[in-house]
């Protein structure tokens, strides 16, 4: 490795690695999971001692009957699916009443369906039941595609990907998938009656599932996940409705937008677990995208987090830092515990920034989705 | 007089937070990653600070606590899917770019190489405090350094290249 090259490896380390922490909620935070780390332990010996107490000899042949109705079965009769097919058991191995916050939906008319990815405030599909059965989701619309990322309770990741543009969808594919985009086995499958392709891709990390297929004429869809059997696939097939629209709403806004800006993505992450680096609980993370009358983006994020050091700035109210970046950025405190992020590309002046900072609101509840605001007005 | 756990975050939180950021690549994840550790390391204080060197056996949780979440989660999608290209127009811009390519690269590898990385790059440690932490031999972290490296060589040298033309 040449010096030169070293020295752009450390650079590039401290330049990343440069962030302010809040040693007070890192401590909070770590003593209030460790405590029910304790609390955890303490009850799982008492209810393990109570179930020997109750159960006795009796308990064996009742943990072998709970395993064998949880047990996967495997998906020989693909071939054979319908649309009237059953739908796969879920796949859960972590019980237990969980419920991610989801987005709010409505029947979707069918001369709509083929929209899918032109409308950055919507999604065109949902995941029956998923809400209960993953214990987070990432919604994004956007740049001619929209996905659904979930965090099994398993802890796998699976994703489903729509799109009326197959090259897209084909580029969005690549870049998830990297270096295993061009390997594995490929096998014909019959998806709800459709002809589709499942790759199967051994990798370090898992077996990789990616399932393509048109679930409609003009729409192409994809669904992977990494798990342990390609179950995990089925189930968001079986799982998946087109005729629903979900409404991508964020915790923050701009009341008015800018002359020449629209948007151009949104995505939105909520969680069914309480984290403490989250700004609310049920609320993981939130961005939305614009584009103006010059190339490149605006872009406005949220996260937990408070103003460090004396302000330099107040923008609508809240005081903020203007940071010294290639391209302007604002971070703004609210006064709930969150900085709003306002950054943009190269190109547009930070004149854009302070106009919308001026303009925005915040949801009154920030884990409350409900509550939360269009990301347009 | 052992330190007690808050005065120990106090002391070791931030760095532990920002090695946490280097190994995951995401700040978010981060954050929870050092929780999740230090939620451990709350329950096990007491004995860990029996420990000769605590804050290796701290920092030795959390890169094995992230090579687990990454094998659960593989973060290389969300990290990939991040990739941007972007314009530059003199010398500082061009830094941030470069910086941005290596960070990109430095992503794509796997965690133990990152680990390796990032424990000799940016923690500033030898070989033999890096075998300690990641519980291997010092030729182990050789080995792996090297690999990591001569990933790095192969997919970087071009944007050295360009430099060199724009400015001639």
């Amino acid at each position: 490795m040449t010096p030169h090259l070293e020295e752009e490896l450390t650079a590039s380390l401290r330049h990343r690695a440069e962030r302010q922490v809040d040693t007070s909620r890192l401590i909070a935070g770590a003593t209030a999971r460790g405590q029910q780390l304790v609390y955890r332990r303490r009850a799982t010996v008492a209810g393990l001692s109570l179930a020997v107490v109750l159960l006795g000899g009796g308990a064996t042949p009742l943990a072998v009957g709970a395993l064998g109705d949880s047990g996967r079965q495997g998906r020989a009769d693909r071939v054979a699916a319908s649309p009237e097919a059953a739908p796969a058991a879920a796949p859960t191995s972590d019980p237990g009443p969980r419920t991610v916050p989801m987005l709010p939906s409505a029947p979707l008319p069918d001369a709509a369906r083929r929209v899918v990815g032109t409308d950055p405030a919507a999604l065109h599909f949902a995941v029956e039941g998923v809400d209960t059965q993953v214990r987070a989701i990432q919604w994004h619309s956007g740049s001619d595609l929209e996905f659904m990322r979930m965090e099994r309770l398993d802890g796998g990741l699976s994703w489903v990907t729509l799109s009326a543009n197959q090259d897209v969808l084909a580029k969005e594919i690549r870049i998830r998938t990297g270096d295993y985009a061009d390997a594995g086995t490929d096998e014909t499958v019959d998806v709800r009656g459709v002809r589709g392709t499942l790759r199967t891709t051994p990798t370090n990390e898992g077996t990789s599932y990616l399932l393509s297929w048109q679930p409609e004429p003009g729409l192409y869809a994809h669904a992977h996940a990494r798990a342990a059997t390609e179950d995990e696939v089925w189930w968001l097939v079986d799982r998946l409705r087109l005729g629903i629209m979900q409404r991508c709403v964020v915790p923050f806004a701009p009341a008015k937008l800018p002359d020449g800006l629209k948007l151009t993505g949104c995505t939105v992450e909520t969680s069914a677990l309480a984290e403490p680096s989250a700004p609310a609980e049920g609320f993981r993370s939130a961005e939305i995208t614009f584009s103006g009358k010059v190339p490149g983006q605006v872009r406005l994020a949220m996260r937990a987090g408070e103003l460090k050091g004396s302000p330099e700035t107040t923008v609508g109210g809240r005081p903020g830092l203007a940071l010294p970046r290639p391209a302007p950025a604002l971070s703004l405190y609210d006064d709930r515990g969150v900085m709003l992020d306002l950054s943009c590309t190269e190109g547009f002046t930070d004149a854009v920034l302070y106009e919308i900072g001026e303009n925005l609101r915040v949801a009154a509840k920030l884990g409350d989705l409900a509550a939360w605001l269009p990301p347009v007005p | 007089m052992m330190a007690t756990f808050e005065e120990y975050v106090h002391a070791r939180g931030p760095a532990l937070v920002r090695l946490a950021s280097l190994l995951t690549g995401d700040d978010h994840r981060a954050d929870d990653l050092v929780q999740e550790v230090l939620a451990k390391v709350y329950v096990r204080w007491r004995r860990i600070c029996e420990t000769d060197r605590p804050d290796l056996y701290v920092r030795r949780m959390l890169v094995n606590a992230h090579t687990s979440w990454w094998r659960r989660l593989s973060n290389r999608e969300i990290a990939v899917a991040e990739v941007r290209e972007r314009p530059s127009r003199d010398d500082h811009a061009q830094n941030s770019v470069e910086r941005d390519e290596m960070w990109r690269l430095v992503q794509t590898l796997p965690p133990r190489q990152r680990a390796v990385l990032v424990l000799r790059y940016y923690e500033d440690l030898d070989d033999a405090s890096i075998a300690d932490v990641l519980d291997c031999s010092p030729v182990t972290v050789r080995t792996t350094a090297m690999r990591a490296l001569s990933t790095l060589r192969e997919r970087y040298p071009h944007r050295s290249r360009e430099r060199t033309v724009s400015r001639a």
